[in-house]
């Protein structure tokens, strides 16, 4: 289990010297509240993080802790209440609509919690809206959303709804979905807690894969302790403040009697 | 090697793949599509029924006033070619009628007016007869106090004597607000010009008795009815070189009018003759004391029929000279007037169905199409709000969004618009033609039920569209987990 021998070192100081890694995500004091009937809910209260090109995060807490609220933020998806969040060093409550749309569609896959794929459409139509929304000639996209359909294992299944699917092949369509337009960063929200065990470890290769092999930053939350495996890093989130950053191998020691009592 | 994010612009999804977007989801969603389209139709159809209803019944009663006025013409001409116009007629004809009209020559004609005199009372009829209508549109109070017990043209003359206008004047200062509808100035001149208005009318009425008393010379002793129906010829002649303004197509509407009075006499008498009686007894199946007249225009309605009984008249020694060439065309004439005249007194109670009320319902169907079609495309784009903010975490621009949501609920309003319009027209064509028959298409406007139909269509298209556009634009604008979490 704990045999992974390409392991970056990266602590933030080891990342810049060694591998001239670039920060490419940063909060600083972020905020968000929810206001319903004068009734506050702070979510996220100040986070400052900084995630590295390439790297694999994994946000872990328990639940309501804030986290797919954080993965809003960082996505460019909801407006803080407060601070701000740097992709790449551009601001993006700097953006303007039209780039913010940009940023979605090519630079930023979304894995939701709840697929949120588009009912009405077959598997390979849900992955390849984003990219006929970048611009790609129809015939092009069907080829690539094909080819991405295959890599999660649904090549067979191209013409089904998402009501014709399981819960797992409808996160696999939301994968293949967020991989469609070869995007910088993968935001995945829980991207395994629908899916068998096979599957979320088939899951977990691909986005290793892509990870290592595209140089995708992938930030994941997660409760899948198998993600521990492939991350580098490991964050967590309790009421909506950051309670530990640790690099993997900082953690393998205690996750190793974790694994133990399993 | 680390990728950056080089942030652009993202580009425009062009027309044409915004529409295939468009077509594909209304194809896969074709139920939920349907459904809009049918409330789309429903309400369009509802409109346009009322609509065509409306368009119809107004032809038919543009129509019927038309056969009226035709019937009217008859009863004008005989008054006409037998007493003179009062002077009054004559002044109010001079007052409205246009300069050039062929009413103002023939009055000139009778009054044997030179260009000046015909100048003369052009200018001074329009005020004179203001006035005079103003007078008497005043209740009687006033009007006594004002110009005491005179009526038309008398009021005038009334007050040409210095006294009666002081009192005019002094009378009708404190009636507020109340206006002369002539100025000082014109007043004095008309007051001036009063005698010779005068005299010119009274000529005028002199030239037209004695046109009259020319006509009658020209008739030699018969009746006036004879001499019409032969109007189209000899005795239109006649008429025309007394001074009349005849023209031809006056002249052979009342010889026909005349010529189908007497066939209609010719019919009431056959049926003094036994004989006559019976066989049309025997033809419709009765007992020959039920005949009337009605039964004899029955048989008439066809073409044999007329013939029919063209052949029994001929059996009748005492009537049979008076059959002429067009006796059986008459025949046939007058069975058709009767129906149609039976049918225009339906259309004649319907007059006042038309008019206010017609708009009224217009603009009740109208908002049962805004009230109806806003309520079908709010739905069907509100439940779409958490598709249209999945689009936008997939990089669509917010105008694409709209965009396809335009689109869609256009083709959806064109489409029940389509069939709403037609359904609607052949609705209310149906139930004309199940109230009036063949009447209903009299006189039909198909000009304006084809400007219906598209003006029906463009509503149901601008309707959904506007309807789509709100609720679209409204989750559009939003950031994309915040129009997630509205419903
Ligand atoms: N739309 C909202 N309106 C009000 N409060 C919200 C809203 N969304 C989230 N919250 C609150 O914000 C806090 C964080 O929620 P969030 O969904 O980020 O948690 P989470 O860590 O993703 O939980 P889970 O592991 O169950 O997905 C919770 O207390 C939740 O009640
Ligand atoms: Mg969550």
């Amino acid at each position: 289990m704990n045999s992974d021998k390409h392991n970056p070192p990266l602590t933030p100081s080891d990342a810049r010297d060694k591998q001239n890694l670039r920060v490419i995500i940063r909060t600083v004091r972020l905020e968000k509240k929810y206001v319903i009937k004068d009734i506050v809910t702070v979510a996220l209260k100040g986070i400052d993080v900084e995630i590295f090109t390439g790297e694999f995060i994994s946000v872990m807490g328990p639940s309501g802790s804030g986290k797919s609220t954080f993965f809003n933020m960082v996505g460019g998806l909801d407006q803080p209440s407060s601070g701000r969040v740097f992709i790449d060093e551009v601001d993006v409550a700097q953006l303007t609509a039209v780039e913010l749309a940009f940023l979605r569609c090519r630079k930023i896959g979304y894995i939701f919690q709840s697929y949120n794929l588009v009912q009405y459409m077959t598997a390979l139509e849900n992955v390849t809206i984003p990219m006929t929304f970048a611009g790609l000639h129809a015939d092009e996209a069907r080829d690539k959303g094909m080819r991405i359909l295959d890599i999660v294992g649904l090549k067979e299944r191209w013409f089904h709804r998402p009501i014709e699917m399981s819960g797992g092949q409808q996160q696999r369509v939301a994968i293949a979905r967020a991989m469609a337009n070869d995007p910088s960063v993968l935001l995945c929200d829980e991207p395994t807690a629908n899916l068998d065990l096979n599957t979320g470890k088939e899951i977990l290769e691909i986005l290793q894969r892509l990870n290592k092999e595209k140089h995708v930053t992938v930030i994941c939350a997660t409760h899948d302790h198998r993600m521990l495996n492939i991350c580098d890093r490991l964050m967590w989130i309790r009421d909506g403040e950051v309670e530990r950053i640790a690099r993997r191998d900082e953690v393998n020691i205690e996750v190793g009697s974790i694994g133990g009592e399993e | 090697m680390p990728k950056a994010i080089n942030i652009m612009d993202q580009p425009r999804l062009g027309l044409a793949k915004t529409f295939n977007l468009t077509v594909n989801g209304i194809r896969y969603r074709v139920f939920r599509s349907a459904v809009t389209v049918v409330v789309i139709t429903v309400a369009i159809a509802f409109m346009m029924n009322i609509v065509a209803e409306n368009l119809i019944k107004s032809a038919m009663v543009d129509h019927a006033k038309a056969r009226l006025e035709k019937i009217r013409i008859e009863a004008f001409w005989t008054s006409r070619l037998m007493t003179p116009e009062s002077s009054r007629a004559i002044l109010m004809k001079w007052a409205s009628a246009p300069d050039d009209s062929p009413e103002i020559a023939e009055s000139a004609r009778f009054g044997k007016f030179n260009d000046k005199e015909t100048v003369f009372l052009l200018e001074h009829a329009p005020s004179a007869e203001g006035l005079i209508a103003f007078v008497e549109s005043l209740d009687y109070g006033r009007q006594r106090l004002l110009v005491r017990r005179n009526s038309g043209l008398d009021i005038i003359s009334h007050l040409s004597d210095p006294e009666n206008m002081e009192r005019f004047k002094r009378n009708f200062e404190p009636m507020r607000g109340l206006r002369l509808p002539v100025t000082d100035e014109n007043l004095n001149s008309l007051i001036s010009a009063w005698p010779r208005v005068l005299e010119l009318i009274s000529r005028v009425r002199n030239g037209h008795a004695d046109a009259i008393v020319a006509v009658k010379r020209d008739l030699k002793g018969a009746r006036l009815f004879e001499g019409l129906r032969h109007a189209d010829g000899a005795f239109g002649e006649a008429v025309r070189n007394a001074g009349f303004e005849f023209s031809s197509d006056t002249a052979s509407e009342l010889a026909r009018n005349a010529r189908a009075t007497a066939t209609i006499e010719l019919v009431d008498q056959t049926l003094d003759n036994q004989s006559f009686r019976r066989a049309v007894a025997v033809r419709r199946d009765l007992l020959p004391q039920e005949i009337t007249s009605g039964d004899v225009w029955t048989i008439c309605q066809t073409e044999a029929g007329a013939a029919w009984v063209i052949e029994q008249l001929r059996q009748i020694e005492s009537l049979s000279w008076r059959i002429e060439p067009d006796t059986a065309a008459m025949l046939r004439f007058i069975s058709d007037r009767n129906t149609e005249e039976r049918r225009l007194a339906n259309v004649e109670k319907m007059e006042m169905e038309v008019g206010e009320r017609m708009w009224w319902l217009i603009l009740l169907s109208m908002i049962v199409c805004v009230v109806g079609i806003s309520n079908a495309m709010l739905m069907s784009v509100t439940e779409r709000y958490r598709e249209i903010a999945t689009f936008k975490c997939l990089g669509a621009l917010d105008s694409s969004i709209m965009l396809i949501f335009v689109i869609e609920a256009s083709l959806l309003g064109l489409v029940g618009g389509i069939v709403g319009s037609i359904a609607g027209s052949v609705l209310g064509l149906g139930g004309m033609i199940l109230r009036f028959g063949a009447l209903a298409f009299t006189n039909f406007p198909l000009d304006q039920m084809l400007l219906g139909l598209l003006f029906s269509i463009f509503v149901g298209v601008f309707l959904a569209a506007a309807a789509a556009i709100f609720p679209s634009f409204k989750a559009a604008r939003l950031a994309p987990m915040e129009a997630m979490r509205i419903e």
